[in-house]
C-alpha cells in the first residue's frame, strides 16, 4: 500500500512495476483529484496552463501499472502491529508493506489575531481554487514568507498584472541564495511591481470590513485584502501507534528508505533521509528529491536492495526572461573551501562555484547559460575536477558537459590532469 | 515491439574542430556541439532517450512522455510551461530550456528521420536501426517468464532468443543438463508454448532424426531443434551427432557451451579449457585441466554439414542472424556453438556473465565465425584484441594461473586464431574444403 499519490509515490510505483508485475498495489490519496504536482500551481495561477493539462499521468496509467487508486481516503492512523491503516472517514485496511509518501503540509502561522478563514495557503489545488475565487474581486495581496513557493507565487501574481506585497522574515530565498544573489533577484522582481518588506515579522493583524491590516516587527503597518501564508512546509505524518518509529521532523529513514519499523517505508517530503554531504538526517522537500527517494523505496519494497547516496539541495527559477539556480551545499563547516565567484549587479549576472579539495560541492548562478543537471552530475558523482576548476568557472556550460561526457566515457577512471 | 528502438550513436571526441553543423541544422535545438580546444575535446551531446528517464518523473505537469512505439521521449507543447525542473533532473544534458519562450527543448529524433545524421559529413553520428533485427523476431514470446535456472545465466537468453526466431512451428529436444530444467521444468509445469522432447544424453540426434523424418513424410515444415550442453555434445552424445551429421539429417543442433558439466556440479568436459579448475581437475599438483579443449565447431566443419557457426549472447545481432541462416538450411544439419559463461562454475560474479561473453570475443578466446558448406568467414573481426589476461582475470577458475602460464595460454589463443584466419583466407580464395 502506498499513502499519497505525489511524485515520490508515482516514482515508487514505476520502479516496483519495473521489478515485479504480480504484487497488488493500492494507492490512497487524501484529495479528490488525479495526481498532480504542487509545483504546477503557480503556473496555473498565472494562466500559463489550463487546469485540464496539469495531471501527471494519463487516464490509463493506473490500469497499465495495475494499481488500485482510491481518492478521498486520508490515512490518519497506522497500526504497525496489526499491519493495518485507518481512514479518517472510518474503516480499516490491511497492508503487507507500506510506503508513506503523504507529502507535506503548510507550516501553521503562530496566532496573530486573524481567524483561519482570513489566512490563505498555497499548497493544494483546493487552496488555489479558493485563492482564484477571492482574486475575482480583491486586488491587494500580501504574501508572508520568502521561500521558493512564495517567490513563485509572487511571480505568478505579477504575471497576472497584480502588484503583490511580500513580507519576508529575513531575506528572499535564504535557503538557496546569499544576499547578493537574492538581492538581485529581489530587484528584478521589484521593477516588475513587487514590494518586498524584508526583516518584517508579522506581529499582529486585525480583520476589518475594508480588509486586513498588519503590523510588522519593524513598525510598518500594511493594509491588504488578502493574506497568504507561505512559510514553508512540514511533513504530514499520520499517527503511528506504538513508539518504535523514530520521528524527528520527518520519519527517519535508513539508506533503503526503511523507517525504524521493518515493512514501513517513507519517501519524499515526509521522509528524513541522509544529507549527501554531511550524512546527517534532514528533510529536503523538493521535487527531484522525491523522485530519488521514491525510486529507492520502490526498489527496496520490491525486494531489490538499493542504497541511497543522500539528498542534495537544488532548485532552478525562471522568471521574466531571467533564470537563476542553486545546486549543492554552501555549508562547509570547518573545512577550507575554494570559492570562485563573479557577480555583477549591473549586468544581472553572477556565478559562484564552491570546491572542497578537488571536488565541486555547490554552485549558484544567475543568468548564466549552463546545464543545471550536468553541474549536479559533477557534484553527485564526486568527480575530481582538479586543475579544471578555473576552466569550469569560465565556461560552465561546455566544460561541465565535457567533464560529464568524459566521465561517462571512461566510467570510473579518474581524469588525468 | 517494446524495447527495440532505433539508436543514435555518437562517436566520442572525434568531431572536427569548429564544425557544429548538426547543432545549426537541428530544428528542435536538440543536439549540442561542445568545442574545447584547450582540453582537446570536440564532441556532441544529445538526449539518449533513456530507459528510465528522470525528466518524465520530474515534470510537474506530465508534459513529457516516452512513446512506447519508438522509445522517444516527447514534450507536449501545450502542457509544458518551462519551469526547468527537467533540465535539473537530467544529469546528461539532454534537455534544455528556452528561457525567453519558457519552453523545454529536446531531441525527438525528427520522428525517426534523424536529420542531423544526414548533415554530418564526418561519420560522427550514426543511426542503428532496430528494424532489421525486429523483422527476424516473432511477436509471441514462447518461453514463459520465471525460468528455473541460476541467476545471471546467459543460456536462458540464448534459449529465449532462439525460440523468438524459430517461432511456434518448432519441437525442442533436450537432454539432461542445465537447459533441461528450463525446457521441461523438471516435469512440474510447462514453461514453453511448443512441444518439447526430453531425450537421453546418448540419443538426442537419433530421436530428432525420427521426429524430423516423420514431419517430412507428412509434408509439414517443422524445425527440430536440439538445445543441449557441451557434455552431451562433445562427450556422451558425440557418436550419434557425428552419425546424424554424416547422414545429412535436416536438424538444427545448438550446443550451449559452459565448458564443464555444470548441472551435476562442475566436472570437466572435453571442452573445458587448458588450466581451468573444475571439481575433477583440481588445482593441486597439476594446476587444473592438463589438456586443451576439443574444438567442437571446427570438428563439425570437417563433417561437411551445410552450416556451422559460433555465437554469444553478448553479440545478439550476430546470433540472431546465424539462427536465421540455420533455420533456412534445408539440405542437412545446422550446428551452432553458443558460448554460455557459467558464473557459478567459472567462479565469477552473477552480473558478469554478459561481460564475460563480450570479453571472450574481444580477446579472441572465442572468435565469432560461420562456415557455409565449409566456407569459413569471420563474422566479427576484433580490431584491437585485448590480452587474454583481461578475460582470465575476470573469473576464479583461472586464478591459480601464473604469468608464464597466461603467456602460453595467449600463445594457444593466437595459434587457434591464426589457423581460423588462415582457413578464412583460403575459403575466400577458392572453395578448397568442399
Amino acid at each position: 500500500m502506498i499513502i499519497g499519490c505525489g511524485t515520490a509515490a508515482l516514482s515508487a510505483v514505476r520502479r516496483i512495476r519495473n521489478i515485479t508485475t504480480e504484487d497488488d498495489i493500492k494507492m490512497v490519496s487524501r484529495e479528490d483529484y488525479w495526481p498532480y504536482s504542487p509545483a504546477s500551481l503557480p503556473y496555473l495561477l498565472s494562466r500559463k496552463i489550463a487546469k485540464s493539462k496539469i495531471w501527471l499521468t494519463g487516464q490509463n496509467f493506473f490500469e497499465r501499472m495495475n494499481v488500485t487508486f482510491a481518492r478521498e481516503k486520508e490515512v490518519i492512523h497506522i497500526l504497525p502491529n496489526n499491519h493495518q491503516v485507518e481512514y479518517r472517514k472510518g474503516g480499516k485496511e490491511d497492508y503487507d508493506t507500506l510506503l508513506i509518501a503523504s507529502g507535506a503540509t503548510p507550516i501553521k502561522l503562530a496566532p496573530i489575531g486573524l481567524d483561519s478563514s482570513n489566512i490563505l495557503n498555497f499548497h493544494t489545488l483546493k487552496d488555489l481554487e479558493k485563492l482564484g475565487e477571492q482574486l475575482k474581486e480583491k486586488r491587494e495581496v500580501v504574501i508572508y514568507g520568502g521561500g521558493l513557493v512564495a517567490t513563485e507565487l509572487a511571480i505568478a501574481l505579477l504575471e497576472r498584472g497584480l502588484k503583490p506585497k511580500m513580507v519576508v522574515r529575513s531575506r528572499l530565498l535564504r535557503r538557496y541564495f546569499d544576499e547578493e544573489f537574492g538581492g538581485c533577484i529581489g530587484q528584478i522582481l521589484s521593477q516588475k511591481g513587487l514590494r518586498i518588506y524584508s526583516g518584517g515579522k508579522v506581529l499582529g493583524a486585525e480583520s476589518r470590513k475594508s480588509g486586513i491590516s498588519l503590523v510588522l516587527k519593524n513598525g510598518t503597518s500594511l493594509n491588504t485584502d488578502l493574506f497568504i501564508s507561505c512559510l514553508g512546509v512540514k511533513p504530514r505524518i499520520p499517527v503511528i501507534e506504538g513508539n518504535e518509529i523514530l520521528i524527528k521532523d520527518g520519519i527517519i529513514v535508513n539508506d533503503h528508505m526503511n523507517s525504524s519499523i521493518p515493512g514501513i517505508y517513507a519517501a519524499g517530503d515526509v521522509a528524513e533521509g541522509r544529507d549527501f554531504f554531511s550524512g546527517k538526517p534532514g528533510i529536503n522537500p523538493i521535487l527531484p528529491n522525491a523522485i530519488h527517494q521514491g525510486r529507492i523505496a520502490g526498489s527496496n519494497m520490491a525486494g531489490e536492495k538499493i542504497s541511497d547516496s543522500g539528498w542534495i539541495s537544488m532548485n532552478v527559477l525562471y522568471f521574466f526572461g531571467h533564470h537563476a539556480g542553486s545546486i549543492g551545499t554552501f555549508e562547509y563547516g570547518v573545512h577550507q573551501p575554494q570559492i570562485l565567484r563573479e557577480f555583477s549587479n549591473k549586468k544581472r549576472k553572477g556565478k559562484e562555484l564552491i570546491f572542497l579539495g578537488d571536488r565541486l560541492i555547490g554552485a549558484r548562478f544567475l543568468n548564466i547559460n549552463l546545464d543545471p543537471g550536468v553541474i549536479l552530475y559533477l557534484i553527485e558523482n564526486r568527480l575530481e575536477i582538479g586543475s579544471y576548476k578555473e576552466a569550469l568557472f569560465q565556461d560552465p556550460l561546455n566544460v561541465g558537459r565535457w567533464l560529464m561526457l568524459q566521465n561517462e566515457h571512461e566510467k570510473g577512471v579518474i581524469l588525468k590532469y | 515491439m517494446k524495447g527495440f528502438y532505433d539508436i543514435l550513436h555518437r562517436k566520442f571526441n572525434v568531431c572536427p574542430p569548429d564544425c557544429s553543423i548538426c547543432e545549426e541544422k537541428c530544428s528542435r535545438s536538440g543536439i549540442k556541439s561542445v568545442h574545447l580546444p584547450k582540453q582537446q575535446f570536440h564532441g556532441v551531446l544529445t538526449c539518449v532517450q533513456c530507459g528510465e528517464p528522470k525528466c518524465i518523473e520530474a515534470c510537474p505537469s506530465g508534459a513529457l512522455k516516452k512513446d512506447e512505439a519508438d522509445g522517444v521521449i516527447r514534450i507536449s507543447e501545450e502542457k509544458c510551461f518551462g519551469c526547468g525542473i527537467c533540465s535539473l533532473a537530467c544529469r546528461f544534458g539532454g534537455i534544455y530550456i528556452d528561457s525567453k519562450k519558457r519552453k523545454a527543448l529536446k531531441c525527438d529524433t525528427c520522428n525517426g528521420k534523424f536529420e542531423c545524421v544526414e548533415y554530418c559529413r564526418y561519420d560522427v553520428l550514426k543511426v542503428f536501426r532496430s528494424k532489421p533485427i525486429r523483422d527476424l523476431f516473432q511477436e509471441e514470446e514462447i518461453l514463459v517468464s520465471g525460468v528455473p535456472v541460476c541467476a545471471g545465466c546467459p543460456m536462458e537468453i540464448g534459449l529465449r532468443t532462439m525460440l523468438r526466431v524459430f517461432g511456434k512451428e518448432t519441437v525442442v529436444f533436450t537432454a539432461p543438463g542445465c537447459a533441461a530444467s528450463a525446457i521441461t521444468a523438471k516435469g512440474f509445469q510447462p514453461t514453453m508454448k511448443v512441444s518439447t522432447y526430453g531425450c537421453l544424453m546418448t540419443n538426442v540426434p537419433s530421436s530428432m532424426t525420427g521426429v524430423k523424418r516423420y514431419f517430412q513424410r507428412i509434408g509439414k515444415n517443422v524445425n527440430c531443434v536440439a538445445f543441449v550442453g557441451d557434455g552431451c555434445t562433445s562427450d556422451v552424445g558425440f557418436q550419434p551427432l557425428s552419425g546424424a551429421a554424416e547422414r545429412g539429417e535436416n536438424i538444427i543442433y545448438i550446443c550451449y557451451d559452459n565448458e564443464a558439466y555444470m548441472n551435476t556440479g562442475i566436472q570437466r568436459s572435453s571442452t573445458t579449457p587448458l588450466g581451468a579448475w573444475t571439481t575433477t581437475t583440481p588445482v593441486g599438483k597439476w594446476g587444473g585441466k592438463r589438456v586443451g579443449p576439443k574444438d567442437m565447431p571446427m570438428l563439425m566443419v570437417w563433417h561437411k554439414v551445410p552450416y556451422v557457426a559460433t555465437a554469444t549472447v553478448s553479440h545478439l545481432e550476430d546470433y540472431v542472424r546465424k539462427l536465421t541462416k540455420a533455420k533456412s538450411v534445408k539440405d542437412g544439419m545446422a550446428y551452432i556453438h553458443l558460448l554460455a559463461p557459467c558464473p557459478i562454475g567459472w567462479r565469477a560474479p552473477f552480473e558478469e556473465a554478459l561481460e564475460l561473453s563480450r570479453m571472450a570475443v574481444e580477446t579472441n578466446y572465442f572468435p565469432l565465425w560461420e562456415a557455409e558448406h565449409g566456407q569459413i568467414r569471420i563474422t566479427h573481426e576484433v580490431k584491437n584484441p585485448k590480452p587474454i589476461k583481461s578475460f582470465i582475470r575476470m573469473m576464479g577458475r583461472f586464478s591459480h594461473l601464473k604469468d608464464k602460464e597466461i603467456q602460453s595460454f595467449q600463445k594457444m589463443v593466437d595459434e587457434r586464431l591464426g589457423m581460423l584466419k588462415g582457413l578464412a583466407r583460403l575459403s575466400k580464395k577458392q572453395k578448397v574444403i568442399r
